[in-house]
């Protein structure tokens, strides 16, 4: 909807005391890995490193990736996964998954590396309490691609999910391969048919559908509910979810199996009290440690995406579900119901006229905070905000950094940690931002706010507390 | 010695064999069992049922009858017809439909029948048939005869381990230089595997072990020796380990460690799955 062409960047609004005062690390787009304080400050810049996404490890280390794949002939491949230093050293490199040769282009190993992954010591990649990744030995589970055929989906090559664990070493210790487990997911035969057909075909490689396009990845770590005996959640299990399916899933990391989902329909059993979840990013378990731990917390982007049924909006039965907003929930993911949520309602919008300025139909994620708070990267208008637990915005920062090649400020994913991961610079002042009014906030050469004339009319009547628009919105009085 | 033969409408293998019968000058009774055949097949089948394989998609077919003995399958009637048991090393049942066929394999002990083998797959070839062969790279020479003439349509080569473990794994040696020559035409084939198989296997000493990850990293390397090519389509196999060596299977994540031994070498290296 409305977007304004002339709005702030950096940091917008900022009080310190409701804040989990800390840096944010993003990928700046086309630029690198940026780090930034709480009033925006820029106090690290790995240029150059791609990160998707970065994540920051105790002492000053960074994780990303030193390049991707031509894109003429991959999709979000990402031709390593590195760990840096302070001075930009690599200390750590993993490439050796598939060794590709594309035309014109230098033979040579690559991690097929995309959307996520997790140095052992650490299930979700972000700051929980007494949970740190290792630094200098230890696994990690690393989210990659394959390209094969599956007769069982579609005839059409594939761009297939996998997600494997490599030593620090660089061996590879265990594989999973989202294809094999197909039947596992539930689809409906109208889902079964578009898939077949269009396999979420992509142009690279002269045409590969990305299927399931998995976006997430992170292991459950300890947790309540298999501490109570529920073996669907045991610790070293993995969830991951599909973008294109809607499917939010747990892998058995001993047996591969999916043992637990929710999706890819969501109008029937306990799914339906969820509402439909579409196109959803980022969703993980709550560690254990940080308020909410246990539950599943994703940003449900909206947008479009699933496979299904044909309807009006949808002729072939490709991404057969739409929203126009985005929603941040967290669920228990036994019961199936909403525990807190942060939605265009709760972002203080009316809804649904104005929903679509909570909105990133693609990207995005949301990080539990040990306070309790949530940082939440609405990706696609580069927006990171933190956000109470009582749905008060306390931070803001809008990124001043739009790519050449793809002209958006889009941000992946951004995660907030505390100061001393970074020893190596001193934390800057905190300085609190008082939201601006924007009735009165002007361009220079812009008039003020106010009429130069003003005349009331005899007769008239007040304005009424329904809106009684076009359309329905809840702001209409309640019968 | 009369011959009875079983077969069905529209059935390739069927034709071909009774074509060799006939250029042959075999007499033989033919039933088609979807015509004036069908009781006939029905009462044999009765009464020698524990004797007729029966694959995944039914009853092999062409079955032939010689009054005592049962040879099913194309592969293993000319196998028959030509030189009764002595080709059995060379030719065994096909697990391969819709125009393939399988269960040869070049590297048997006895070359002796190297050319009744060879004459064989002419036969299947010049037929339609599209012919998988195997080898584990024992009898080079036959492999590029084959080579030469066009008779393999798909090579499973199944490379045991380094040169020098041949005998051990085997029983029967294996010169580096012969298996380097048949690796080296291993790739000569329309279409070709190269399959490590991880077997587990009684060591000088009397103990059973699994190929360690060093010995698989030494067939990797060979086989780039012999090709100067570090890019094969190369697989590591699972092998459950027979009774007698009293040894667990590995666990599936084992053989990642293996792919990874062996990559620098043959960098498409994948795990074979079932």
């Amino acid at each position: 909807m409305t977007y304004p062409s002339i709005y702030p960047t950096g940091t917008t609004l900022y009080h310190p005391e409701k804040c989990f005062n800390g840096y944010t690390v993003f990928q700046a787009k086309e630029l690198g890995a940026l780090v930034i304080d709480m009033n925006g400050g820029e106090a690290k810049l790995w240029k150059g490193l791609h990160g998707f996404p970065n994540k920051i490890l105790k002492g000053g280390y960074v994780l990303g990736h030193t390049g991707e794949r031509s894109t003429k002939y991959g999709m979000q491949d990402y031709r390593d996964l590195v760990q840096v230093d302070w001075e930009g050293n690599v200390v750590w490199k993993f490439n050796e998954y598939e060794y590709i040769e594309d035309p014109g282009e230098k033979a040579q190993w690559m991690a097929r590396a995309h959307h996520d992954y997790q140095r052992e010591g650490n299930p979700v990649g972000y700051y929980v309490p007494e949970m740190e990744a290792k630094t200098d030995q230890g696994n990690t589970l690393i989210l990659g691609h394959k390209t094969l055929v599956c007769p069982q989906i579609s005839d059409k090559t594939l761009l297939d999910d996998t997600i494997y664990e490599v030593s620090w070493e660089g061996d590879i210790l265990w594989e999973w391969v989202c294809s094999e487990h197909f039947d596992s997911f539930g689809f409906h035969e109208d889902a079964k048919n578009i898939l077949c057909r269009d396999p979420n075909m992509r142009p690279s490689g002269g045409g590969m559908g990305d299927w399931m396009h998995l976006n997430s990845m992170s292991i459950l770590g300890p947790n309540k509910w298999y501490d109570a005996g529920d073996s669907r959640f045991h610790p070293d299990n993995i969830i991951t979810d599909g973008r294109e399916t809607n499917i939010i899933f747990i892998i058995s990391k001993e047996t591969g199996e999916v043992v637990w989902k929710v999706g890819p329909y969501y109008d029937y059993t306990l799914e339906k009290n969820l509402g439909w979840i579409i196109g959803q990013h980022h969703a993980h378990m709550i560690p254990r440690g940080l308020p909410g731990e246990g539950n599943i917390l994703v940003y449900d982007n909206g947008g479009w995406a699933g496979y299904g049924a044909v309807n009006p909006a949808s002729p072939t039965g490709a991404k057969n579900v739409l929203r126009d907003y985005s929603r941040v929930l967290e669920f228990d993911p036994i019961a199936l119901k909403i525990i807190w949520q942060y939605t265009p309602q709760e972002a203080g919008l009316v809804h649904p006229t104005d929903s679509n300025r909570f909105y990133s139909p693609f990207i995005s994620s949301a990080q539990r905070l040990p306070n309790g708070n949530t940082l939440i990267t609405e990706g696609s208008g580069g927006r990171i905000i933190e956000v109470t637990n009582d749905h008060e915005l306390v931070w803001e920062y809008i990124s001043p950094y739009w790519g050449k090649h793809f002209n958006m400020n889009m941000v992946y994913r951004a995660y907030r940690f505390p100061y001393e991961w970074i020893p190596q610079v001193e934390p800057e002042k905190e300085i609190a931002i008082k939201p601006v009014d924007v009735t009165c906030f002007r361009m220079p050469g812009a008039s003020p706010k106010g009429p130069r004339s003003e005349v009331t009319i005899e007769g008239t009547i007040p304005f009424q507390t329904s809106s009684a628009l076009c359309v329905v919105s809840d702001t209409d009085d309640k019968k | 010695m009369p011959f009875t033969i079983f077969s069905a409408t529209g059935c390739m293998r069927c034709k071909i064999v009774k074509s060799y019968m006939d250029d042959h000058g075999m007499v033989y009774e033919d039933h088609n069992i979807k015509a004036d055949g069908k009781d006939v097949f029905t009462v044999f089948y009765r009464k020698n049922r524990p004797d007729i394989f029966r694959g995944d998609e039914g009853i092999e077919f062409p079955i032939l009858f010689t009054g005592e003995k049962i040879v099913q399958g194309v592969g293993e009637i000319l196998s028959f017809l030509t030189a009764e048991d002595k080709l059995t090393e060379f030719i065994k049942r096909s697990d391969l439909s819709h125009g393939w066929i399988s269960g040869l394999n070049i590297s048997a002990k006895d070359t002796s029948m190297g050319d009744n083998f060879l004459e064989i797959l002419r036969y299947l070839k010049t037929h339609g048939l599209l012919i998988q062969l195997e080898t584990d790279g024992h009898n080079a020479l036959l492999l590029e005869i084959i080579i030469k003439e066009n008779l393999v349509d798909r090579l499973i080569f199944q490379l045991r381990g380094p040169a020098e473990m041949y005998e051990m794994i085997s029983g029967f040696p294996l010169g580096k230089e012969e298996l380097c020559i048949s690796l080296s035409l291993a790739e000569k084939s329309p279409e070709y595997k190269i399959i490590l198989p991880i077997a587990c296997i009684k060591r000088p000493d009397g103990e059973p072990g699994y190929i360690t990850h060093l010995e698989a990293t030494r067939a990797a390397a060979l086989v780039e020796q012999a090709t100067g090519s570090k890019k094969h389509p190369f697989f590591i196999k699972e092998v459950i380990p027979p009774d007698e060596l009293n040894m667990d299977p590995l666990p599936s994540s084992a053989f990642f460690k293996y792919r990874t031994a062996c990559r620098p070498h043959m960098v498409l290296a994948e795990i074979l799955k079932n």
